[in-house]
């Protein structure tokens, strides 16, 4: 599949990618294949949702199956083809939504001190205490389930880390002369913050984005067990996942291949996270 | 061992719950007047039941046997948390008046004797040789003090229900209790078992402890074994006894694992620490099988699943629609396909194994044969639709259990169906709580049904789902008419007509679709025999129909 | 004076936080779809009387604002109430779960402590090495795999292919529990053992690339004592996430609970919530948010007692 990714790949990122380390280049590889599957996925695999009832559950390597099929007699490798943009676009949304209230709330919190830095701190400690599965049920109970609830209910869940780390990298560079000479010179605290403090902490905030993203892979699926996520015998990878768990043993391959699709995406996230952070030198950014 | 560790998965990490952990966990269901499905009913063949295969009884005794349910539970007390499960366990350590046999024939318990002296007059005369595992007596004190605990609905939420038709219960005589109902139910006799919603225990012990069932407290009763040890949601325990008036049972010991996981029930089966396991799903029965030594143990498990309108919501008020829906309905591919011949169509409500406690099973498919049926045909589906009030089609929700994987399948099937006629489908998952709270709710128009009776009454899952106050609000004179006239007949037969005409008079108006009867699949290990296995045989005294097979 | 001080705001400010999240978990659960006594009922044809009976017991039928402080002021003093579900006491239901729970995660964070520092430790002392290469992918892998699937795999081939440990159960004697819980705790520790391995490795390499570390280098040190040095300063960081990382462990077992049927908190709470049982709900979100805060608490503390720049910040 790699094929498909490299015309698409200009000369010049090519020779850039060359000069990444190994894991690295896999790792964006694995990024632009998911990207095509995001983009073509319709195209590359139009009859995933067919069902065949009474074919019913055929193991991998079956004729026409080569992954088998699920529970609908549905084929794997299609469903798996088509669930990807479903898998990956949320906990992009997620990664990207809860950077953003990270920031706003983050970077305040840590350059103003005070008042508004306890409030920012007691609010981050009381969603990090909250279950994450009350806030999913109730969520799901009130609003209705469904895949935009999930991803919004993930944004709140994931904030708080960010937060907080926003929050320690901004009270690091506080500090700083220069931060100091601006607040000498009578500079409005938004101001700063825009101009000087977070082209600083950028690096960090879009090393957590990729990190967030592993995560985020991984808790879109144990959402589709809460049934707030996904609806059932949707083509997406977490869902496969749960809807493929008693086939476990019959045909092991309709929730293991989502399965190892989530781990291999989420590692290629988490490896760009990391060459991102050796690059920027952000030190280690656990999101925690 | 065939499956090799690669193929294990991976799961979620941030919501942390299994489907399972929720689901399974909250048993709720499975009494006389109605109770929903709670586990997966699953199995092998429809109706077939029986031992082939397994050797004679040895007449050893057995030291432990080791059960895995697949659920956990919070209370050993029924009256507290009345799950199927929780009835599967209590039934062999707690009686009620009467007991229900393997086949579902009612017989003597704690009364020796019973009269039903008119529809709604029973009159019960208790054994004297009958003790709790502690070694006191029997009273008619205690069992007078079990049903009015039993009969309140703050200390007795999962049973009391049962006790609503019930004027008085007095003592008439040294032995004697009479039992008074406020109207007409031959059923009534199902309710004091420990299937149906009768627990006697004593009354000192109850005062002595306060709250039955935790782990504290565990339960007595007077049938073959006493309760032990009890870890809510992880095991309980409990030892045979010598004080049953039925005599000593061979297993000594007998622990009930809650394996809450699936896929760890199996791996538990196949490390061999486990002798049965209850309700093995459909999905795995194959592996159960290759599982060396065990053998699958198929009944049907008089479970219903079918789709349940309300009548009283937009565009389900308009029978063209209902009709339209039920003619969409693939059961044959749906029994075939997703439940893989683990079922049977469903002609009607009642099960022909419920029906055959009032009469042979024969003449009771000849009856369900009478009911009007809507086969599989999208043609007819798409005219039926034209002629209602939302020719174009429309949208709806239809929420599903996440404890019945399987209707979250066939629901899958329909809705691919109703596609092509224009009427869209968003099947929702849901824990057994929400879902169950759904059911009737005035907003859901289309619901699942999932009925999991414990008693082989047979007028059961017509009263519930055609009687006053049914969840569907359908309301029709001549089923009323038929189910009135049910409620008082004594002759069996003239009975069982009486309910399936009410049920086809039902049927005409399309107020449900029944989709498929259960079996439910319990997997044994080949040194273990059941005397009389049965639809009805965990809902009775079964810890003393065990047996070590050669 | 002034760090008692600051312990006590701190203090004053976690009681509210847990005042403000027994407000919040009650109201969410008000607000959860279900009702209990229909819970209670299961499906069957309940009369408007027996609901309204349960009702009453369990004080449904009053005003959200008067529920919420009949709860409170039972909880103030030490009254947690009954499990609605079980009808006992939510105290003893804890009492049997908390234990559990607690041995599972410590048993879990000293594996992962014990296997991920010195795998971290040595991976940056090599930095760049094959060993080193190796030991970063492992934990990548790591992390990206979650506790269930470790679980699995752990259960398939320790306790069914090998026989060496048990399937499910929780066990008896102390003993026998440490066996149980033996590959439970690999499973959880396998996640925060990555994260244990890329904290201390990073921190490690921070250290080793210091001048303080080049300069006691040049002034002859002992390789020994220059090790003693930087892993001193490294361990500051390793601690710090790692004890955080503990608190969430504990509120964050189901997965693993439920793979392996351990009953502990984890499931309690899964299990509570969809029952909406509120006394047992507030009483587990109670005992695991303090867990955490202290937590919190003790590494704020930690990192003020070595870190003087911080101190001058104080708590917050």
């Amino acid at each position: 599949m790699s094929a498909v990714a490299v015309p698409l790949a200009r000369p010049r990122v090519v020779r850039r990618l060359r000069s990444l380390p190994g894991a690295v280049q896999a790792a964006w590889v694995v990024i632009a294949v998911l990207a095509v599957m995001v983009l073509a996925g319709p195209w590359l695999a139009p009859h995933a949702l067919a069902q065949d009832v009474l074919l019913g559950t055929v193991p991998a390597g079956s004729p026409g199956h080569p992954l088998g099929t699920d529970a609908l007699g549905r084929d794997v490798l299609a469903l798996t083809i088509a669930g990807t943009r479903s898998a990956l676009v949320g906990p992009l949304v997620i990664a990207l939504g809860s950077m953003s209230l990270g920031l706003l709330l983050g970077a305040p919190a840590g350059y103003r001190g005070g008042l508004l830095d306890s409030l920012v701190g007691r609010w981050c400690d009381l969603v990090l205490a909250l279950p994450p599965i009350l806030l999913a049920i109730v969520v799901a109970g009130v609003i209705g389930g469904g895949y935009w609830v999930s991803v919004a209910v993930l944004v709140v869940l994931f904030s708080p880390s960010d937060t907080r780390m926003i929050r320690s990298a901004v009270l690091a560079t506080r500090h700083r002369p220069y931060l100091e000479a601006t607040r000498v010179l009578g500079l409005s605290t938004p101001k700063v913050l825009v101009r000087h403090v977070l082209p600083n902490i950028a690096p960090i905030a879009l090393t957590n984005v990729f990190l967030d993203v592993a995560f985020a892979l991984v808790a879109m699926s144990s959402l589709s067990y809460l049934g707030v996520g996904v609806a059932p015998g949707a083509a997406d990878w977490g869902r496969q996942l749960s809807d493929g768990r008693d086939l476990l043993f019959s045909n092991p391959a309709a929730s293991v291949v989502p399965g190892v699709m989530i781990i291999v995406a989420a590692v290629a996230a988490n490896v760009v996270g990391d060459w991102l952070a050796d690059r920027f030198g952000v030190g280690e950014a656990v999101s925690a | 061992m065939s499956t090799p560790p690669s193929h294990l998965l991976i799961v979620p990490d941030l919501g942390q719950l299994s489907r399972r952990s929720l689901l399974k966990g909250l048993l709720v269901g499975g009494a006389t007047m109605g109770a929903l499905a709670a586990c997966a009913p699953s199995s092998s063949s429809p109706t077939a039941s029986g031992s082939a295969g397994v050797g004679a009884d040895t007449g050893a005794e057995i030291d432990l046997v080791t059960i895995a349910l697949p659920g956990s539970l919070s209370s050993l007390d029924v009256n507290t948390e009345a799950g199927i499960f929780n009835y599967y366990v209590a039934a062999i350590a707690q009686e009620g008046l009467l007991q229900v046999e393997p086949d579902g024939t009612l017989t003597p318990a704690l009364a020796k004797e019973w009269k039903r002296v008119d529809a709604s007059t029973y009159v019960f005369t208790l054994r004297t040789d009958a003790k709790f595992a502690d070694g006191t007596p029997v009273t008619v004190d205690d069992v007078l003090y079990s049903i009015e605990k039993a009969r309140d609905p703050k200390a007795s939420p999962g049973t009391s229900w049962a006790w609503a038709g019930v004027d008085a219960v007095t003592q008439t005589g040294a032995d004697e209790i009479t039992i008074a109902l406020s109207a007409p139910n031959v059923a009534f006799e199902w309710n004091p078992t420990a299937a149906g919603a009768l627990f006697v225990t004593s009354k000192a012990f109850f005062e002595k402890v306060g709250t039955l069932g935790t782990a504290q407290s565990l339960i007595l009763g007077s049938g073959p074994y006493k309760a032990t040890a009890f870890q809510p949601d992880s095991y309980a325990e409990f030892e045979r006894v010598d004080t049953w008036w039925g005599g000593v049972p061979k297993v000594k010991k007998v622990r009930f694992e809650f394996i809450s996981d699936e896929n760890a029930r199996l791996l538990a089966r196949r490390s061999g620490d486990v002798d049965l396991a209850f309700s093995v799903p459909i999905g795995q029965l194959d592996q159960w099988k290759s599982v060396a030594g065990t053998r699958i143990e198929t009944a049907s498990d008089r479970s219903w699943a079918g789709i349940l309108f309300d009548v009283t919501v937009a565009p389900f008020d308009d029978q063209h629609v209902r009709t339209a829906i039920a003619l969409a309905c693939n059961r044959k591919d749906i029994v075939d396909g997703v439940l893989a011949g683990n079922g049977e169509v469903a002609l009607g409500l009642p099960a022909p194994a419920v029906l055959a406690t009032a009469v042979p099973e024969s003449d009771a498919r000849t009856l369900l044969g009478t009911i009007p049926q809507y086969d599989f045909d999208l043609d007819a589906a798409k005219a039926e639709l034209a002629k209602s009030s939302v020719p174009g089609g429309f949208t709806v929700e239809w929420t599903y259990p996440n404890s019945g994987p399987q209707l979250g399948r066939a629901a899958q099937v329909i809705a691919a169906d109703l596609a092509k006629i224009g009427i869209t489908v968003n099947v929702v998952e849901q824990p057994l709580e929400q879902w169950l709270a759904s059911i009737g709710d005035g907003v859901h128009g289309l619901s699942y049904m999932w009925y999991f009776p414990t008693t082989g009454d047979p007028g059961e899952l017509v009263g519930y789902l055609l009687g006053e106050g049914n969840p569907g609000k359908f309301t029709d004179d001549t089923v009323a008419a038929k189910l009135t006239a049910a409620n008082a007949e004594t002759d069996p037969a003239t009975r069982v007509a009486a309910i399936i005409a009410a049920n086809a008079a039902a049927a005409q108006k399309v107020a449900q679709v029944p989709l498929w009867w259960g079996v439910s699949s319990t997997a044994v290990d080949k040194s273990l025999g059941l005397t009389d296995y049965g639809s009805f045989f965990f809902v009775g005294p079964w810890g003393s129909r065990l047996y070590a097979a050669a | 004076m002034r760090l008692a001080a600051s312990i006590g705001r701190r203090l004053v400010a976690t009681a509210t936080l847990l005042l403000a999240l027994s407000f919040l978990v009650f109201s969410l659960l008000y607000l959860a779809p279900g009702d209990v006594a229909r819970n209670l009922l299961g499906a069957r044809p309940a009369s408007p009387e027996s609901l309204a009976a349960i009702r009453e017991k369990f004080g449904l039928d009053q005003p959200f604002l008067t529920q919420y402080w009949h709860w409170l002021s039972g909880a103030l003093t030490g009254d947690l109430g009954e499990s609605v579900r079980s009808g006992s006491q939510v105290t003893d239901v804890l009492g049997q779960r908390v234990g559990l729970t607690l041995q599972l995660t410590v048993l879990a964070f000293v594996i992962a402590l014990g296997v991920g520092a010195p795998a971290g430790i040595r991976a940056a002392r090599r930095h760049g090495s094959v060993q080193d290469k190796t030991i970063v992918s492992l934990a990548v892998v790591g992390v990206a795999a979650p506790g269930f699937a470790v679980g699995l795999v752990l259960l398939y081939v320790f306790a069914v292919m090998l026989g060496w440990f048990p399937v499910y159960g929780t066990g008896d004697t102390p003993l026998d529990r440490l066996w149980h819980l033996a590959l439970p705790a690999v499973a959880l520790a396998a996640g925060l053992a990555a994260l244990v391995v890329k904290v201390t490795r990073t921190a490690v390499l921070r250290e080793l690339e210091s001048d303080y570390v080049t300069f006691a280098r040049a002034r002859g040190l002992t390789p020994r004592a220059v090790a003693r040095l930087y892993l001193t300063n490294a361990a500051i960081p390793v601690l710090t996430s790692a004890g955080l990382l503990l608190a969430f462990l504990f509120g964050g077992t189901i997965l693993v609970e439920t793979t392996f049927s351990l009953p502990g908190l984890g499931s309690l709470l899964a299990e509570s919530i969809t029952f909406k049982d509120i006394p047992v709900v507030q009483a587990v979100t109670l005992v695991v948010a303090v867990v955490i805060s202290l937590a919190a608490l003790a590494v704020d503390l930690l990192t003020l007692a070595v870190d003087p720049r911080v101190r001058r910040a104080g708590l917050t």
